[in-house]
């Protein structure tokens, strides 16, 4: 069986529509399973529960009887393991969260990497370090059509805040993060309910190729 | 070669003219058909090559026209096209034909005649075989007279309509060589002869039959080495004859093909006679009808020996005992294909079967290293070349060592096929000995076998096989208890499957990373127990394919009960992260070459079309949950259905977690038995009650109360039930009950304590749960719930066509919310049902009712409009497609009103889409065609906002001269048989994009739009560059 979409979309003109209309669901679902978690309750929480809150909350959307008709083809996987040589069960890396639209076929998927923001947060280490944005630059945690998303948890400070070191911090590695100059770091935002969304963009290290990051700033305190 | 003739003239034409002629007519000339008119590049064909090859030599085969999915792709002959001289020599070829067992149709191009045969019918008797003659005069009308048969007749899949009837596997020369074989072990064995020494007998005469027919045991041949060949070819034959060919061909090319020796006080001349007799055409003892005259041994592919030789093992104890099973041969090809396509064997590469049985895939395997081998060097392989390649990489075991004998046999009849015949006797060249070299009659469990140890040792490339499915022996001595007793946690085998523990065992005889291709039962996938089988199997190997026959099982194994599946995959290998597993279930339906006629299949299948709308991937670690619902839904629905049920398995609470906290007893019926008999126990309460009589409704559909005539008073000597069953079952024998079917026809709630059949459910509460009951009962009788019990259930739709009580736990239900009032609305919606049932008459209100029914249940469901449309696709076709079936209702063409539907849901699905993102539109027109076979949705995106584009709608139209203009060369280049291969085929096209579908109601329904959808978007969303 070699049945691979060998033959392309041809001349298909208007691929970036359909395109563009999933990354607007993914931001759609993560904007309402935002919309449905108090976020004061989880300034104290360690990523991975409010990773699990957010994610029940995102199914709640998904299955929720009012939802758009669009949901019902969407998933979210929460903690999604890789198949990795020598790992094994419950040593393979996992996905904080992973998007994916459910049908036969090849699946497009969208994986967000999660990293809390609090005064603890060493930028450097923790989110664009080997353990956070890192994983998308080495290959390590796989990038769909080239493009990934950080969900920085804001529990301290403001999202404007986070955004202007976050952005700095970029200028100041640019190399070791392997920015494109042009345009460097934009707000990019999506969907209304998602305000604080920028784009960076980058070259994966391993393969060479273009890398979006979206980075999307959400307050939980 | 038939060239001789090529340049005869014969009354008006010359031969090549006259064929020419004909090719014209029937489209074949033509450089876009399917037909493939040069012999020499045919033989080139890995998997049929050797028979066209033969074909060519000895029958004036032309060219085939091959239906295939590009032109590098090995092509499923279709028809062959034959030149001969006269009548005589166009029945030889057709004989010769039929013995290949290969092609549907023969066309015998002669000088006065041109034919049309039934390659898979003999015609032993007087025209039979023949299906139509034209004569010279009618060659201008060749097109009209063989209508069908024109390329585009192929094409289009209307061959099989005129002529389907010929793939009848009775008249095959499978069916009959097997019959044949039956009948003549049967007549051996009441004459005294042993299973052995029967089976070596006949064994040792196929070989003769073969040498005989190759002309390797010419008259010349036989006259000098003083044999006569009535003395052995007859019915005359002598022991002296044969024992001295015998010697002299052990001598000569090898002492090990069917060793007689051992047997030789026990061959009298009798049994020597009556199967010499027998292979010349005699009939033993003037009742059985055997066909040995038909059988030309020289054209009968040793595949297909094999294959038909596994059958017959199979059939003797031994076979059975094992759970041997043969092996259909366009299976061996397609599982061998498919570990070519990973990576082409090739020399070096060592090839292992670990329980060959007769050898049918070690035959393939030799074959394609050959003919491999033979394109690489650009000439016929010499005959030490031939052994070299047979000894250094086909490698075989089996317990049974009749089996490996024919496999031995097998193998060295495919080594001679290769060599020409004048090479292999007085050269000096002699035959392997393989038995015990590297066909070992073994165990492969068996630790203690050096034999094994030392297969161990050489760690193989490529292990295939079809190993057997029948359960370990319960036997601490078997080799393979005792392999499990030591491997079973981190190899882990449900219900003790020798299959299973098989695919483990490649583990310890395969390279890592080596290419594994194994059939294996296709519950494998489904069975609860499984789950730790797929846990661990698919944690532990790289699988990259797997293919589930269910479907397809009454064609591919006529007869056989249990489906099965191909598996693929890389020994002990991590797939890459985002890997997925191709996954097709192939249905009768979409197998235009294979499908009966009408109705319930029933042919055997003669090719195995891969066909792309099928194929699902299911990423790795979906696989490795072990949940069986991911295979189901792979096979009879789409991710949208998978999506639904594990929607609602999570909303809701389960059948069995509501029943425990409502304090409702649930359980199969008691196995009611005869009083006397050992370990029953006499039931009282059973006195004077009545039970159901499943027989009576075994035709029944929806019932809403068990009719007069399917009850009865259990008579006082059976009121005693087994002992061993406990008496719990008792308590859903007492009212107020639910009887669920297990087929989940009908849910019927009883105010009278109904004794409930074995197998199907029973459902019993407190006399104040009547109404909870009854509004049980209403949701049971649903259209959901028989969907869901369908997908939950691990045999229905694979195997038999039923679901367990732990199906029924595993159902969602959405009465946890519904206040008493509810409850009670919905018990008397079931109350009304029941009367209306009860007096028979107003089936419209009756529907009305069940409607509303439906209604309720998919609202506290909270199921949407698509998938309230998933359901009842599904229940109204697809759920018709059951083992094989190919209903007229599904294949038929839609209406207008349905095309229409169709068309509005797969707009409104892309609309929906993209609506928040962008003003695209969708603009569907549908060309349908005037014959039942073609249809185009061309679906134009639009850059407009405003309301969405209303549908048109083309009847009665030539799509492909419609979308010609468009898009005629892409279809025509790369997609001639798209019917055969790519049903949902799509093309795009600028803003368009094309959908070529067969014009049938089951690729018009409003879940397929929302399929068609969904593989739109998919193909949109992850084609490179797509962002």
């Amino acid at each position: 069986m070699d049945f691979t979409r060998s033959e392309g979309l041809g001349g298909f003109s208007l691929a970036g529509d359909y395109s563009e209309a999933f990354y607007v669901h993914v931001f759609q679902m993560v904007a309402e399973g935002y919309k449905r978690l108090d976020p004061c309750r989880y300034s104290e929480n360690e990523e991975e529960e409010i990773t699990g809150a957010l994610t029940e909350a995102i199914q709640e959307f998904l299955e929720d009887d009012g939802s758009p008709d669009w949901a019902a083809a969407y998933s979210v996987v929460e903690d999604c393991p890789l198949p990795q040589p020598g790992r094994m069960g419950r040593k393979r890396r996992r996905l904080d969260f992973t998007f994916i639209r459910s049908q036969r076929g090849e699946r497009p998927k969208f994986v967000f990497e999660a990293k809390r923001l609090n005064k603890n947060t060493r930028l450097a280490k923790h989110y664009f370090g080997q353990d956070g944005l890192g994983r998308f630059l080495s290959g390590t945690y796989p990038a769909y059509n080239d493009r990934a998303g950080m969900l920085g948890y804001v529990q301290t400070g403001s999202e404007p805040t986070w955004a202007e070191r976050l952005s700095n911090h970029l200028a100041e590695n640019h190399d070791a993060l392997v920015v494109e100059d042009s345009p460097g770091w934009q707000t990019s935002v999506v969907t209304e309910a998602l305000p604080h969304t920028y784009l960076s963009r980058h070259r994966a290290t391993a393969s060479g190729t273009p890398l979006a990051v979206y980075h999307v700033l959400l307050r939980f305190y | 070669m038939y060239r001789e003739y090529m340049y005869t003239t014969f009354g008006e034409y010359s031969r090549m003219e006259l064929l020419d002629q004909a090719l014209n007519q029937l489209g074949y000339s033509d450089a876009s058909s399917g037909y493939a008119g040069d012999p020499d590049e045919l033989c080139q064909d890995p998997a049929y090559g050797h028979l066209y090859r033969r074909a060519a030599q000895r029958c004036g085969l032309q060219g085939v026209y091959l239906l295939r999915r590009s032109e590098r792709k090995t092509g499923v002959p279709a028809v062959y096209v034959c030149q001969a001289e006269n009548d005589g020599q166009a029945r030889k070829i057709h004989r010769s034909v039929w013995n290949q067992d290969t092609v549907p149709l023969l066309i015998v191009v002669s000088p006065t005649f041109i034919r049309l045969y039934n390659g898979f019918d003999s015609g032993t008797e007087t025209q039979r075989g023949l299906l139509k003659e034209v004569d010279q005069s009618g060659l201008s009308r060749l097109n009209e007279a063989l209508g069908s048969l024109t390329a585009r007749s192929i094409d289009s899949g209307r061959v099989w309509e005129d002529w389907g009837a010929v793939r009848r596997h009775d008249q095959r020369l499978e069916g009959r060589f097997l019959k044949n074989l039956r009948g003549l072990d049967e007549v051996l064995r009441n004459d005294g002869l042993d299973r052995t020494a029967s089976h070596g007998l006949i064994g040792k005469f196929i070989y003769l039959r073969y040498l005989r027919d190759r002309e390797i045991l010419s008259d010349d041949r036989l006259e000098k080495w003083g044999i006569m060949p009535a003395h052995v070819f007859s019915r005359d034959a002598r022991l002296t004859a044969f024992w001295a060919l015998d010697g002299r061909l052990r001598e000569e090319l090898n002492g090990s093909i069917f060793p007689l020796e051992p047997k030789r006080h026990e061959i009298l001349k009798a049994h020597l006679q009556q199967v010499a007799g027998v292979f010349a055409g005699d009939d033993p003892n003037g009742q059985l009808s055997l066909d040995f005259e038909l059988y030309d041994f020289s054209f009968i592919p040793t595949e297909l020996l094999s294959t038909v030789y596994e059958q017959f093992l199979h059939e003797t104890a031994e076979g059975s005992k094992s759970g041997a099973y043969y092996t259909p041969l366009t299976l061996v090809n397609f599982v061998l294909d498919e570990l070519d396509e990973k990576r082409p064997l090739e020399e070096g590469m060592t090839v292992l079967d670990p329980s060959c049985g007769s050898g049918a895939f070690l035959v393939q395997c030799y074959r394609r290293l050959i003919g491999r081998k033979r394109r690489q060097i650009g000439q016929s392989l010499k005959p030490r070349e031939l052994r070299s390649l047979l000894e250094d990489h086909i490698y075989g075991m089996d317990r049974d060592g009749d089996a490996c004998r024919i496999t031995e046999l097998s193998l060295l009849l495919t080594l001679l096929d290769a060599v020409e015949t004048r090479t292999v006797l007085g050269s000096g060249f002699k035959l392997p000995k393989l038995c015990e070299k590297n066909i070992i009659e073994a165990d492969a469990f068996d630790e203690d076998s050096e034999a094994i140890r030392g297969l161990k040792d050489m760690r193989f490339d490529r292990v295939v096989g079809n190993p057997p499915w029948a359960k370990i022996p319960n036997d601490s001595e078997e080799p393979a208890r005792k392999w499990l007793k030591q491997h079973k946690k981190r190899h882990p085998v449900s219900n003790d499957s020798l299959a299973e523990a098989f695919a483990w065992r490649t583990h310890d005889f395969a390279k890592d990373g080596a290419e594994v291709g194994l059939l294996l039962p296709a519950m494998t996938l489904f069975k609860h127990a499984g789950k730790p089988f797929r846990q661990r199997f698919f944690e532990e190997n790289d699988v990259w394919a797997v293919v589930n026959f269910s479907n397809m099982r009454k064609i591919l194994f006529p007869g056989a009960d249990h489906p099965c599946a191909a598996f693929f995959f890389r020994s002990q290998a991590t797939p890459h992260m985002d890997a997925t597993i191709l996954t097709y279930a192939p249905f009768v339906v979409n197998q235009p070459a294979n499908r009966a006629e009408k109705g319930r299949g029933g042919k055997a299948a003669w090719n195995l079309v891969v066909n792309a709308s099928e194929l699902r991937e299911i990423p790795i670690e979906e696989a490795r949950l072990g949940d069986s619902l991911v295979w189901k839904t792979a096979m009879w629905g789409s991710g949208r259905d998978l999506a639904l049920l594990r929607r609602l398995r999570r909303r809701f609470p389960t059948f069995g977690e509501f029943s425990e906290a409502n304090g409702l007893a649930m359980h199969e019926g008691p196995q009611i038995r005869h009083g006397g008999t050992a370990g029953v126990v006499h039931v009282p309460e059973l006195v004077g009650k009545r039970q159901v009589l499943m027989q009576v409704l075994k035709s029944c559909g929806r019932l809403f109360g068990i009719p007069e005539d399917a009850l009865r008073v259990i008579p006082p000597g059976e009121c005693f039930a087994r002992k061993r069953g406990g008496l719990k079952p008792l308590d859903v024998c007492r009212s107020p009950q639910i009887i669920v079917d297990a087929a989940r026809r009908f849910a019927v709630f009883s105010n009278e304590s109904l004794v409930v059949p074995p197998r199907q459910l029973g459902i019993a509460g407190k006399e104040e749960q009547a109404d909870l009951l009854r509004a049980i009962a209403l949701f049971l009788s649903s259209d959901f719930v028989t969907y869901q019990q369908f997908f939950a259930s691990t045999e229905w739709g694979i195997r038999a066509d039923r679901a367990t009580k732990e199906t029924l736990h595993e159902l969602p239900i959405p009465f946890g919310d519904m206040d008493s009032s509810e409850l009670h609305d919905w018990a008397r919606l079931y109350a009304e049902l029941q009367e209306k049932a009860r007096t028979g008459d107003d089936s419209d209100t009756q529907e009305q009712l069940l409607g509303e029914a439906n209604r309720r249940v998919n609202k506290a469901l909270g199921l949407r409009k698509n998938e309230i449309a998933l359901i009842r696709d599904f229940l109204v076709y697809r759920k018709q497609l059951i083992e094989g079936r190919v209903p007229h209702e599904a294949t038929s063409p839609a209406s207008d009103r349905e095309t229409q539907a169709y068309a509005k849901h797969l707009r409104d699905e892309l609309d929906a889409f993209v609506a928040d993102s962008s003003p695209l539109r969708h603009a569907i027109t549908v060309y349908r065609g005037e014959e039942n076979r073609l249809a185009v949705v061309e679906i134009e995106a639009v850059k407009k906002a405003g309301r969405p584009i209303e549908p048109e709608i083309h009847s009665a139209v030539e799509p492909l001269t419609e979308i010609a203009r468009k898009v005629q060369n892409v279809f025509e280049k790369h997609h001639r048989h798209w019917l055969y291969y790519e049903r949902g085929l799509r093309i795009y096209d600028r803003n368009t994009i094309y959908l070529f579908k067969p014009n049938e109601r089951l690729h018009f329904l409003e879940s397929q739009a929302l399929v068609d959808a969904d593989d739109l978007l998919s193909e949109i969303l992850t084609a490179r560059g797509a962002s």
